[in-house]
């Protein structure tokens, strides 16, 4: 029931606002492609999209018509030529600059000002490879559906997000856009922030610091330890504690040791015929984070080797 | 108009209390509402869906994300509205909501309104739920409690899973968030606040008792470790203000944010994790430790981010971010032993300060035809201003001190990267990438750091069907500074720890990096498109002889769209993956050597080890898609995935058994361990009606996990608690099946959609394209013969005329035999397509009626064709 007043109520504000000004008339430009094209539900939708609204005097669309994106075209419109002036997709597409050219004639601010000279653009990814303008409701703008269109490229990531250990990608509640900005980010990986680990603060704050105890390697990238899409190891980490570990931490004191992880009944067993060995804890439960579990960081004089 | 949202607000109201009976709500709708854009206000359509679900098993991993790990029934339930002013009103509202997963606990609702162009806001809400265990065993009593001092350690005589606290171990986000954008002349303003709580429990262990477990056997009443549920509980705020200016050529974007991190649980309290001598018991030895909690964080974060497009070939972008970091939460006490004072630090609180500066310039420009060339800077310097003190604590909560400095890790790195790429062809680009990055650290293992990279690519088109790129990278970094065998000693004045000379640690050690790259996409036919993709990565650290040495990451598989029918489709996909490491370390050979490390060992004490893992993953994806009949849709799904992870050790483990007398030294690797997914999904909408469908989906999911390192019973272990049933293997059931509701105008299917399930009015005339003094059809041109013959079904034709033309190179006589081997070409592709041969006309025109007039002897496509014209 509240649901339902809330939309009520929401639709009611709606039409409050109806009565504001109304935005400048169309030209009707449209018109000059839907006398042959009007039939044709994907020519409709635009119409339906933000980029076709008459009263939002931005939209080239909504204003000029389907012209201010497919060009003049005039041979077309007379018969003598079998497709306009851009053509988006198809056999008969546009070069990619020049398709781009026309999006980036209004796209080009906020996230896209890095596109000119991004690891996309460079690659000829066109901007209609991944976002549909001929629709009501783009499809990659929405969260479920947005990682699919990553994968049409992104194979071995596709792969990943059904692992063991992952970031809930395949669940629908994470996705690729949430960490990276596929039209150019200004660090690595085109990831939405700088730094990786500025990325991943995002969500994982408690591991912002500073700290009194600093891990050097957490301060200095997560992926150190960490693979962001997926592992078959938990906490997706690289490889497994205390193997992870050990690539730095050496020494005849404990960190160096190869522990067995042989005769996992926890008891002892008599291997060689006169030598005790036992599973050893570093290979069970979290491993070296046993003890070290406050290995991202802590507040304690204490914790200089991340033990509380 | 007033009367029509009137009539949408009491269907909305009446549907919300009638629950599942939609029934009327969907007709008022449909008869409010018009059923194409007209100047009546407003248009809308949107969809509900309504249902049940039922779950056969409790499983952790199944509900890892969705909070709902507990088998049985749940609700289904989704909203989608679209509402907003009809595209020709002139009106610029907008209204969308989209509710989600209704039932379940990751339901997440956006709301959005505004007047396009003016103002917008946007309002949300997100859960995020983990389930780590829904039967989590615990040795404390008050595993809820933040006082898990061995005092409230139960049963402590008769050990057992039975006698155990078993609680969820749970955590769940909550985010809400509000987005404000309003535009004013050129420039656009976006200001967003972003709520986020996390709470719960999550996994975490400590060591307790009279001594470290493995060395002695005990039970857990005199030594061992044992998992308890760390608590969660935090708020993450966040504010933003962004101002975007677009005129042109020239972009602007400035912002603020402000980042916090609230800590809601000052400290655990534990048993102290070196009080090992009396064991639990009561004695003077048996302290209890406090445990430090992520503190309390704030950030503030201010961006200037420019581009210029100075000619139509040259763009010049620039960004620079600079963030103040701070942390001033007071530190948590340095033992909770009652009977040692806390010990006086030199302040009571870090200060911390970390100030964060980054810059990007980049210069893009493509100022001959066919080449391209980018040149960026980049400067990323972390500055922590954090005062560096010499900090004490108890050790083992005992009254011996001693005293650590903290380590204010700063860095700076610059990088330059040049890229150059030449067109050989229009799809096909050559790139060569060369870059070099300087580090600079501070209180870390090497001071300074050099890597050269480069990356020949190319990408482009081999022949008509396969398109693929291929490249090379190579990187050489070296390491300098190295603080050699020393390097915790000087830095934290203590020697907690000891690492060897020729240890230097991978991440910032000198490394030898290659990487092959390969993807090729063929599709001979335009339904079908089939990858195959491969990556080699290894990495070779020449200049480390402990740590690790080596890692390689391969991955490859194929992939396959094919869209059999237009009414069956399929998607499939296999990937091999292998992370391999392979290291040496060193351990300690004689009882006479110096277990607590200190530096130089004596001779003779140091054995050499070598290990290798290799995590190897197997995935399988299909999906198919299947409508049978124009009222029913089915999907199918199966994913499949094997993790299998190896270890081996070699050139010490067993080898030392002799003489050693750490029990550490006896060594074996241990077996090998697998996780098994599979996941099939039936998925089926059947529209009962235009506006309602019933829609049904059935799942297994099947999970097997044989990882030694949880895979345990809680007690089976004598000196250890484990968590009870994070043990994860699983077999789920899950089906649901429910009703939705379609209402308003019918929003245009997506355009793949759209061109199988509604055809256009058929054309009447239709062009096929020839290469340069041909006659053969491509598979293009079949398909536009074909959609000509399918036409001339439909609509009302007595005739068909086939022209046939050439463009103007080659003579008229030729062209003229030439057009006319076009057109017969093209009528018997006709017949063959079902067209009754008496109806076709077949005519030739040579080069005499050019579509586009062109000089003599210009090859010019659009002039190659033949015009078939239904009459």
């Amino acid at each position: 029931m509240r649901c339902g007043l809330l939309l009520g109520a929401l639709l009611a504000l709606l039409t409050l606002l109806g009565s504001a000004p109304a935005g400048a008339a169309g030209m009707g430009g449209e018109q000059t492609c839907l006398k042959c094209h009007g039939s044709d539900p994907k020519v409709q939708a635009i119409m339906h999209s933000p980029m076709g609204l008459k009263g939002d005097a931005r939209t080239p669309m909504g204003q000029l018509g389907c012209q201010s994106c497919h060009g003049l075209s005039e041979d077309h419109a007379a018969g003598r030529k079998p497709s306009p002036d851009i053509v988006f997709e198809g056999p008969n597409a546009s070069p990619i600059a020049a398709r781009n050219q026309v999006c980036l004639g209004c796209h080009q601010n906020g996230e896209r000002i890095a596109w000119v000279g991004s690891t996309h653009a460079r690659n000829d990814i066109a901007c209609t490879n991944c976002h549909t303008s001929h629709a009501t409701r783009d499809p990659v703008l929405v969260k479920q559906a947005q990682p699919f269109q990553c994968f049409t490229c992104h194979k071995q990531q596709q792969a990943q997000t059904n692992y063991f250990s992952h970031h809930p990608v395949r669940e629908g509640l994470v996705t690729c856009a949430d960490c990276h900005n596929p039209h150019g980010g200004h660090g690595e990986a085109l990831l939405r922030e700088v730094t990786v680990n500025q990325t991943c603060y995002n969500c994982h704050a408690e591991k912002r610091g500073p700290f009194l105890r600093e891990h050097p390697p957490v301060r200095e990238n997560c992926l150190t330890c960490h693979t962001p899409h997926g592992s078959t190891q938990p906490r997706l980490l690289v490889e497994r504690p205390p193997y992870l570990c050990q690539n730095c931490h050496d020494g005849t004191f404990h960190p160096g040791a190869p522990y067995s992880s042989q005769n996992l009944t926890g008891k002892s067993a008599i291997i060689n015929g006169t030598k005790t060995i036992t599973t050893k804890f570093q290979m069970i439960g979290q491993s070296c984070l046993n003890c070290h579990s406050q290995i991202h960081g802590t507040n304690s004089p204490g914790g200089a080797v991340f033990l509380r | 108009m007033e009367e029509t949202v009137m009539r949408v607000m009491r269907s909305l109201a009446a549907t919300a209390a009638i629950g599942l009976a939609l029934a009327p709500f969907t007709t008022a709708a449909q008869t409010a509402l018009p059923a194409t854009g007209t100047t009546v206000l407003p248009e809308a359509s949107g969809e509900i869906t309504a249902g049940a679900g039922w779950q056969s098993n409790t499983s952790a991993y199944f509900g890892r994300y969705n909070g709902q790990p507990d088998h049985g029934f749940y609700g289904i339930g989704d909203i989608h509205l679209d509402a907003g002013s009809a595209w020709d009103s002139g009106g610029t509202n907008y209204l969308r909501v989209d509710a989600d997963n209704l039932g379940f606990q990751t339901r997440s609702a956006n709301i959005e309104l505004g007047q396009q162009g003016s103002w917008g806001v946007r309002l949300y809400y997100q859960g995020i739920p983990y389930t780590y265990s829904t039967d989590f065993k615990s040795i404390w009593s008050d595993a809820f409690g933040l006082d898990v001092r061995p005092g409230s350690v139960k049963n402590v005589t008769t050990l057992n899973p039975g006698t155990l606290s078993s609680f969820p171990l749970q955590t769940r986000r909550d985010i809400f968030g509000g987005v404000g954008t309003f535009h004013w002349g050129d420039w656009t303003f976006t200001t967003g606040l972003r709520q986020e709580h996390k709470q719960g429990y999550q996994q975490s262990s400590v060591m307790w008792g009279s001594s470290p477990p493995g060395v002695t056997l005990g039970n857990v009443t005199t030594g061992g470790f044992a998992f308890f549920g760390q608590p969660v509980d935090y708020d993450m705020s966040r504010y933003d203000f962004t101002g975007e200016y677009d005129l042109q050529r020239l972009q602007i974007m400035v912002g603020y944010t402000y980042n916090s991190f609230s800590d809601n649980s000052p400290f655990v309290t534990l048993q102290s994790p070196f009080a090992f001598t009396s064991g639990y018991g009561g004695s003077a030895a048996n302290v209890a430790a406090i445990y430090g909690l992520p503190p309390s964080t704030s950030e503030h974060e201010i961006k200037l981010n420019a581009g210029y497009t100075i000619n139509d070939t040259t763009r010049l972008e620039g960004n620079f971010q600079y963030s103040l970091g701070l942390q001033n939460a007071t530190f948590v006490p340095g033992t909770g032993n009652t009977n040692l004072a806390q010990i006086a630090q030199p302040q009571s609180s870090l200060k911390g300060m970390m100030r964060s500066v980054y810059t990007n310039v980049a210069l893009t420009s493509s100022p001959w035809p066919k080449t391209d060339f980018r040149i960026a800077w980049t400067l990323d310097n972390r500055n922590n201003n954090t005062n560096r003190n010499n900090y004490l604590d108890y050790v083992g909560d005992t009254a011996t001190t001693e005293s650590t400095f903290n380590l204010p890790l700063s860095y700076t790195n610059n990088e330059i990267k040049a890229e150059a790429g030449y067109r050989l062809a229009p799809e096909t680009k050559l790139s060569l990438t060369a870059a070099f990055d300087d580090t600079h650290r501070s209180y870390a293992a090497t001071s300074r750091v050099n890597e050269f990279l480069i990356k020949p690519k190319i990408r482009g088109a081999l022949f008509d069907g396969l398109f693929g790129e291929l490249s090379y990278t190579y990187s050489d970094r070296t390491a300098f500074n190295y603080n050699q065998a020393n390097v915790w000693k000087v830095l934290t004045g203590s020697p907690l720890s000891n690492d060897f000379q020729g240890l230097v640690q991978f991440y910032e050690a000198s490394r030898q990096r290659q990487e092959v790259k390969a993807q090729a996409d063929y599709s001979p036919l335009h339904n079908l498109t089939a990858t195959f993709s491969a990556k080699f990565r290894n990495d070779h650290y020449p200049h480390s002889t402990l740590g690790l040495q080596s890692n390689y990451n391969i991955s490859v598989g194929p992939d396959v769209e094919w869209d059999i029918t237009p009414q069956l489709n399929m998607h499939a996909y296999y990937m091999f993956e292998r992370y391999y490491f392979n290291q040496n370390d060193i351990y300690w050979t004689t009882s006479t050597c110096n277990s607590a490390g200190t530096l130089p060992q004596p001779s003779g004490c140091n054995g050499q080890w070598n290990g290798q893992t290799a995590d190897n993953a197997q995935t399988i994806g299909v999906s198919l898609g299947w409508q049978p009949m124009e009222k029913l849709k089915l999907n199918f799904g199966y994913t499949f995935n094997l993790g299998n992870a190896a270890y081996s050790i070699t050139d010490g483990g067993l080898l030392a058994l002799g003489g050693v007398p750490n029990a550490s030294m006896l060594t074996a690797p241990g077996p090998n361990v697998n996780t098994m997914l599979n996941l099939v999904t039936l998925r089926g909408e059947y529209a009962l009606l235009p506006t309602v469908s019933l829609i049904g989906s059935a799942s297994l999911f099947n999970f097997s996990d044989n990882d030694f390192a949880f895979n345990q019973s809680p007690t089976q272990f004598s000196n250890a608690v484990f968590p009870g049933n994070s043990k994860l293997t699983t077999n789920v059931a899950f089906i649901w099946a429910g009703v939705r509701l379609k209402f308003g105008v019918e929003a245009p299917p997506a355009p793949k959609e759209a061109a199988a399930a509604v055809a256009a009015a058929p054309a009447r005339t239709y062009l096929v394209f020839f290469d340069w003094d041909k006659s053969d059809l491509s598979d293009r041109a079949r398909q536009i013969i074909a959609d000509a013959a399918q036409a001339s079904s439909r609509v009302n034709t007595t005739t068909i005329e086939v022209d046939g033309h050439a463009d103007r190179s080659g003579t008229p006589q030729y062209n003229q035999a030439l057009s006319l081997r076009r057109a017969q070409a093209v009528g018997a592709e006709l017949v063959k397509d079902g067209v009754p041969q008496n109806i076709i006309s077949i005519s030739a025109f040579g080069d005499t009626r050019p579509l586009v007039p062109t000089a003599p002897g210009v090859r010019e496509p659009q002039n190659r064709r033949v015009e078939i014209v239904l009459k």
